[in-house]
């Protein structure tokens, strides 16, 4: 190579990185000024031009958050339902998903195609009859109503169904040699065989759910179901311009999926790379 | 006949229908006897109490002579305008950006990835901080680079795309994932090949890279649309449909007619349009972008 060669691709590499921190900055810049306005006292928050690191530090914004709202009844609320609602839909999905794939029985394409069809009604159209339907069975302002309508997903029963197609079928055939009957060979090998895929769902599909506004704001009207996205707009409308409790409780809400993200990175990247889609 | 029934063995039958039942259940109870019972309902009249009164067309004739509901047919389209192409040009730069071997590559794609694990309604809340005007620190940095203060969420003219801006951030790094993977896929074989043809990198992303990712651009693009065609969450947040109704997306006259107003018939029939809306423009993106494609 020659010297305008080289004199070229470090020029490149340079403005490939000087661009790489520039984006870096607008995307983490939001978290940190966040954090940052979480610990201001209520006069530096907004004070002008803004301090980006705070003058004190000031821990009592959290502590008052929490002796006046109930985050963490809002934070059980919020693991209950994405939770409940996760593991039933992995069970659910993975159950439909092999029998439409292993399974013969008669009406399956027209079955399939059926659950397909679902996908494409958005849930903005269904809103309204759907909580009419919830209030009327009884569940308004209940687990059961903010759960329920969440856990059946077209789009997960697919992706199942694709990957136990893909499922080696010799293994169900060694245990159905041995006795096992189906419901036996999809609990004791299927399922176990398929964590990894599981995990990754799971992920996507709590990840999804913790973050739910609309449907909760409707259904529930009490402050002991509440969820954290509604408790934290509830504590915007509460605190008017008291941005560092306000920005305090948006730390808080941030927390568990920040830690989900560390703990299970790789499985997010995994799962947005077989889903491709959030719910 | 005898054959038909053989086909099937009894036990695989039943444990099938075991399979399925709660899924099929769900879906039918969420998903088929709404979409029925909203159809029926956008012909009908009802605010939740009283009985139900047969109206004919006339929500739908409501609807397209209410200039809200067109204001917010316009703003939604307008906000689709906006939304997909910010989200779909900016993740594939970003992919681009990150698909590289520089040693710290995997940190930035990490921060990148990072604004999705902000719960929507908290990075509503933080940008609307930072749109503050008067202390804002955006308006700060407007500031230090000599530009005057603006309004942002408070502007009728600047409200939608500061909207767009803090779902289009939280969706960035998303969509730059998807983008990445389908840019790995891509066979190393066509870029040496095209090299070999005098191809400069700005050719080969045209005559290689785009080709290629022309599926992924498709997905990327329709979800988006699907996406954009149904936000609410930011917009009930930053600016409850306003200033004076620059806002105010389809979602957001549903929530309101059939909420607020309990005018369950008309925001039946506004959530049938928004259905319509959604499988049009959905199935034209898809026509039109799979022409021509080699799959």
């Amino acid at each position: 190579m020659n010297r305008s060669a080289i004199k070229n691709l470090i020029f490149k590499k340079i403005i490939i990185r000087i661009l790489l921190i520039v984006i870096a900055i607008i995307m983490v810049f939001p978290f940190l000024w966040m954090v940052s306005g979480a610990f201001k006292p209520s006069d530096e928050v907004m004070e002008y031009p803004p301090k980006i690191i705070p003058s004190e530090i000031r821990y009592e914004n959290f502590t008052e958050l929490f002796k006046e709202v109930s985050f963490g009844r809002y934070m059980i609320n919020s693991f209950i339902v994405a939770g409940s609602v996760t593991i039933f839909s992995l069970l659910f999905h993975s159950m439909a998903g092999y029998a439409l794939a292993r399974l013969r029985f008669p009406g399956k394409r027209f079955l399939f195609i059926g659950i397909l069809s679902t996908m494409m009604i958005p849930f903005y159209s269904i809103v309204i009859p759907l909580f009419i339907i919830i209030k009327q069975i009884g569940w308004y302002d209940t687990y059961l109503g903010l759960i329920i309508p969440w856990i059946p997903h077209a789009f997960g029963i697919f992706l199942l169904r694709q990957y136990y197609i893909g499922f080696p079928k010799e293994l169900a055939d060694a245990a159905a040699i041995d006795g096992c009957s189906h419901i036996g060979v999809f609990f004791r090998i299927a399922l176990p065989l398929s964590k990894p895929i599981l995990a990754a769902l799971g992920v996507v599909f709590f990840i999804s759910n913790w973050d739910r506004f609309l449907w909760p704001l409707i259904i529930t009207s009490s402050a002991e179901m509440r969820v954290v996205p509604l408790g934290i707009v509830q504590l915007k409308g509460q605190y008017v311009a008291h941005w560092n409790l306000i920005l305090a409780g948006a730390t808080i809400a941030c927390i568990p999926t920040i830690i989900i993200f560390i703990l299970l990175q790789n499985f997010i990247v995994k799962g947005i790379k077989t889903t491709g889609i959030k719910q | 006949m005898n054959k038909l029934f053989k086909k099937y063995k009894k036990q695989e039958v039943l444990a099938a229908g075991f399979f399925l039942a709660p899924d099929v259940i769900g879906l039918l109870f969420i998903y088929v006897i709404p979409i029925i019972f909203v159809l029926y309902l956008s012909f009908h009249s009802w605010t939740g109490f009283d009985p139900i009164k047969f109206t004919g067309l006339n929500n739908y004739l409501t609807l397209f002579k209410d200039p809200l509901w067109l204001k917010s047919l316009r703003v939604t389209f307008l906000y689709v305008l906006l939304y997909v192409p910010i989200v779909t040009l900016g993740s594939l730069g970003l992919a681009v950006l990150v698909n590289n071997n520089l040693p710290e590559i995997k940190l930035f794609r990490t921060l990148y990835f990072l604004p999705i694990v902000m719960p929507l309604v908290v990075a509503a809340i933080v940008w609307e901080f930072i749109y503050t005007p008067s202390y804002g620190f955006l308006n700060y940095i407007f500031d230090i680079f000599g530009l005057s203060k603006h309004a942002f969420l408070g502007s009728q003219n600047e409200a939608l795309i500061s909207v767009v801006i803090v779902s289009a951030w939280r969706q960035l790094g998303y969509y730059m994932i998807i983008f990445l993977a389908g840019l790995k896929d891509i066979p190393e074989v066509y870029y040496d090949a095209s090299k070999v043809d005098g191809a400069n990198s700005f050719k080969q992303f045209i005559h290689v890279t785009l080709p290629m990712l022309k599926p992924v651009i498709t997905f990327v693009m329709v979800v988006n649309l699907i996406f954009a065609l149904q936000d609410f969450d930011a917009v009930y947040v930053l600016t409850r449909g306003g200033p004076n109704y620059a806002t105010y997306l389809q979602t957001y006259y549903i929530y309101e007619e059939g909420f607020k107003f309990l005018k369950m018939g008309l925001a039946s029939s506004a959530s049938i349009i928004l259905l319509i809306i959604i499988l049009t423009g959905s199935l034209a993106q898809l026509k039109i972008l799979r022409g021509g494609e080699y799959e």
